[in-house]
């Protein structure tokens, strides 16, 4: 697992932003949606792009960031060839991200492209990278869709943790398997690191990890060494941690065994790092996909009527279905 | 938060304890699917052991509560002792902890001292008696029988994932021995009847014992043992041991469906007529003296042993006179210690550690690693 050093984890956006609902004069209710999955081709922008469009459909105003700062194609597969305005224009002019939103053909639906050509633009300083984070904490849209990149690079893991759900994909074969934990090892060790830095217990939970090498600690074992000294500062990481809430999506699930795969995921975090995993659903493959990103046009578009279209509304129905009132209160 | 609590045969299988056999046998289904070798869900997730460790446990939980004799024993052991887990915590010390778990032992001494004095009968102490020879006399593991309250399903979270993952996990042993052949004599109970294997115990091994405390209940299933209701007391044994024996137990299981992961060690403990009740302090240091002194409270001779653990005699009458020089390198003395250590129902981590310790010392780094064979 990659390990960052505490020096590093100083800029980790809190959600210092009141929540809407907290917020009396807020009349909105916004999320930050984040689709990652530590490895590539595994799907990640077709999710996003397609989940950004069923939460329009559904009548909620949605954004669309490409937050794969090396490798940005979400425009394409919306079928917008040439984005003008990109994130490199935050991050290197000062920009705002509203300005540079897109319209996509797509009722209530608008892109910011993550294209860039500037050489260092794919790995912004942290100063540059905390102002797009506060941009996007402050964006006007019901839904904010994040698509990250592969790999477990910190702004990356991030985008994740500031999000109010990070949508975790994976596809039913060992390699994306074995990256999405990793990827989710590395976002849940720098929420915890963060944590207790901000708690003072940095030490003690360095400490915790430290012991057994370079295998995982479970968050319990952290915790537990955290409260022999700390208790309270213990009962926060523990709700710290326990808010990292992954929501998870299979991809190109082709037979039942794949089918099971989710629950099985679901089942294995939870079992062994004590956390809850929210399972969305699986999306089937289906030829209808790549044949949608040949024609650069979305799949909820190009194929509406497919079943990997109508498991992506699924998912999407799922997601929104987590925001309703009953699950507000976390 | 606590960590500590273990975690009941149901818990590991994420089951309701009041589900029907089909909700149990779908649960046992379910979860070999999730974390059996083929599973892509535990792929990379975590290390081999850990996964070895849980899966060995989950095998151990199918084996108790897919059989329904078992299971119903089980659950007396679990429902009847109220708030208290003394008892089910006593049974900890009958399979091999892992090295990180002293604190069970001296957690148990602490409760012994309260409420279980020596070996004698009072009234009071039949209840909780008659627990552990439930656990016993089918055979069932100790460590699963620990505490009525389960963590609450669904809301569950650090601690339960710690319970069964960090806490103290099955030894492998049980799961391993379990359809292990009998003592002496007897053939593998595989292919032994049952009735005809009690039966033959019966002829074959009268006890040299004390009765103790009265047994009532052994479950209908076993009728052709029902009448040996006494905990066997053995004479004679080191007084500073305080070894209490438990009674005869019905013959070899049948097999788990699945063949136990090949973390599991080697046979385990097929000396299931004596078990042995250490009180040995937790942190006891283990050298040949001590070491003998427990086989011999098995009643096992070094031949017998030998046969078991298929170290060579020459070996085992080494270790237990502490001839160190005589003694293979480290690597594989460390191999026969804790093969040895798991014979005879002792941490065998324990056991290795502090037997290899004193070897140490005596030595002053000598010829340990001559490798002497």
């Amino acid at each position: 697992m990659k390990r960052y050093g505490l020096n590093n984890v100083v800029e980790l956006p809190g959600r210092t932003r009141p929540r809407a609902e907290d917020a009396p004069g807020s009349r909105r209710a916004r999320r930050i949606v984040a689709v990652g999955g530590g490895k590539g081709g595994i799907g990640k922008s077709l999710v996003s792009a397609n989940l950004g469009i069923a939460l329009a459909r559904a009548g909620h105003r949605v954004t669309l960031v490409d937050a794969d700062l090396g490798g940005a194609n979400l425009h394409t597969c919306l079928g917008i060839s040439q984005p003008q305005g990109t994130l490199s224009d935050v991050i290197t002019h000062g920009k705002r991200i509203e300005s540079l939103a897109m319209a996509t053909g797509i009722e209530n639906l608008t892109l910011v492209s993550g294209a860039m050509d500037a050489l260092d633009a794919a790995n912004p300083r942290a100063q540059a990278r905390a102002r797009l984070v506060e941009q996007l904490q402050t964006l006007d849209a019901d839904y904010l869709v994040l698509d990250l990149g592969a790999g477990t690079s910190l702004h990356t893991i991030d985008f994740f943790l500031l999000a109010d759900h990070g949508l975790l994909v994976l596809l039913p074969e060992p390699t994306s398997v074995e990256n999405a934990y990793r990827f989710l090892k590395a976002a849940l060790f720098r929420r915890l690191q963060h944590t207790a830095q901000t708690l003072g217990v940095a030490h003690l939970a360095e400490a915790a990890l430290g012991s057994q090498g370079s295998a995982m600690r479970t968050p319990a074992e952290v915790v537990k060494a955290v409260a022999e000294t700390q208790p309270e500062a213990a009962v926060q990481l523990e709700r710290s941690l326990r808010d990292f809430r992954v929501k998870l999506v299979v991809n190109q699930v082709r037979s039942p065994a794949d089918q099971s795969v989710g629950r099985a995921v679901v089942a294995a975090w939870k079992k062994f790092f004590g956390l809850d995993m929210d399972y969305l659903g699986a999306i089937a493959y289906d030829d209808a996909a790549w044949q949608t990103v040949r024609k650069r046009r979305p799949l909820l578009v190009d194929a509406a009527g497919s079943s990997a279209a109508s498991n992506l509304v699924t998912v999407a129905e799922a997601l929104v279905a987590l925001d309703r009132p009953r699950s507000a209160g976390r | 938060m606590t960590v500590s609590e273990e975690p009941t045969l149901y818990d590991v299988l994420e089951v309701d304890p009041g589900s029907s056999h089909e909700e149990l046998r779908a649960a046992v289904e379910r979860a070999r699917d999730t974390y059996g070798t083929e599973s892509l869900a535990v792929y990379a997730l975590v290390d081999e052991d850990r996964l070895g460790e849980l899966r060995a446990k989950l095998e151990q939980a199918a084996e108790v509560l897919l059989d329904p004799a078992r299971r119903a024993s089980y659950d007396r052991s679990i429902g009847r002792i109220g708030a208290s887990t003394l008892w089910a915590e006593d049974d900890d010390d009958e399979v091999p902890l892992p090295p990180v778990e002293v604190a069970p032992h001296a957690r148990r001494a602490e409760l012994q001292l309260e409420t279980a004095p020596e070996d004698g009968e009072e009234d009071a102490l039949a209840v909780p008696r008659q627990h552990a020879l439930d656990l016993a006399l089918t055979d069932t593991p100790g460590p699963f029988g620990k505490g009525p309250q389960r963590s609450e399903a669904g809301t569950g979270s650090l601690s339960e994932a710690t319970a069964s993952s960090a806490a103290p996990l099955l030894s492998g042993d049980w799961a391993a021995a379990v359809p292990a052949e009998q003592q002496g004599p007897r053939a593998p109970a595989e292919a032994v009847p049952p009735g005809v294997a009690e039966a033959a115990r019966a002829v074959v091994e009268p006890e040299p014992v004390v009765a103790e405390v009265p047994v009532v209940a052994r479950g209908a299933q076993e009728p052709a043992t029902g009448s040996v209701s006494t905990i066997p007391e053995r004479r004679g044994l080191p007084p500073a041991l305080g070894l209490r024996m438990k009674p005869a137990e019905p013959p070899g299981e049948i097999p788990a469906a699945e063949p136990p992961p090949e973390a599991l060690p080697e046979p385990g403990p097929r000396h299931r007529e004596h078990r042995l009740r250490l009180d040995l302090p937790a942190d006891a240091e283990f050298n040949g003296e001590l070491l003998r002194r427990v086989r011999e409270s098995y009643g096992l001779s070094l031949q017998q042993v030998a046969e078991r653990t298929r170290i060579t005699r020459i070996h085992l009458e080494n270790v237990e006179a502490d001839r160190y020089d005589r003694l293979p390198a480290t690597v594989y003395l460390r191999g026969i210690l804790v093969n040895l250590a798991r014979e005879l129902r002792l941490d065998p981590a324990r056991v290795s550690k502090t037997y290899l310790l004193a070897a140490q010392r005596s030595h002053a780094g000598g010829s340990l690693v001559s490798g002497r064979t």
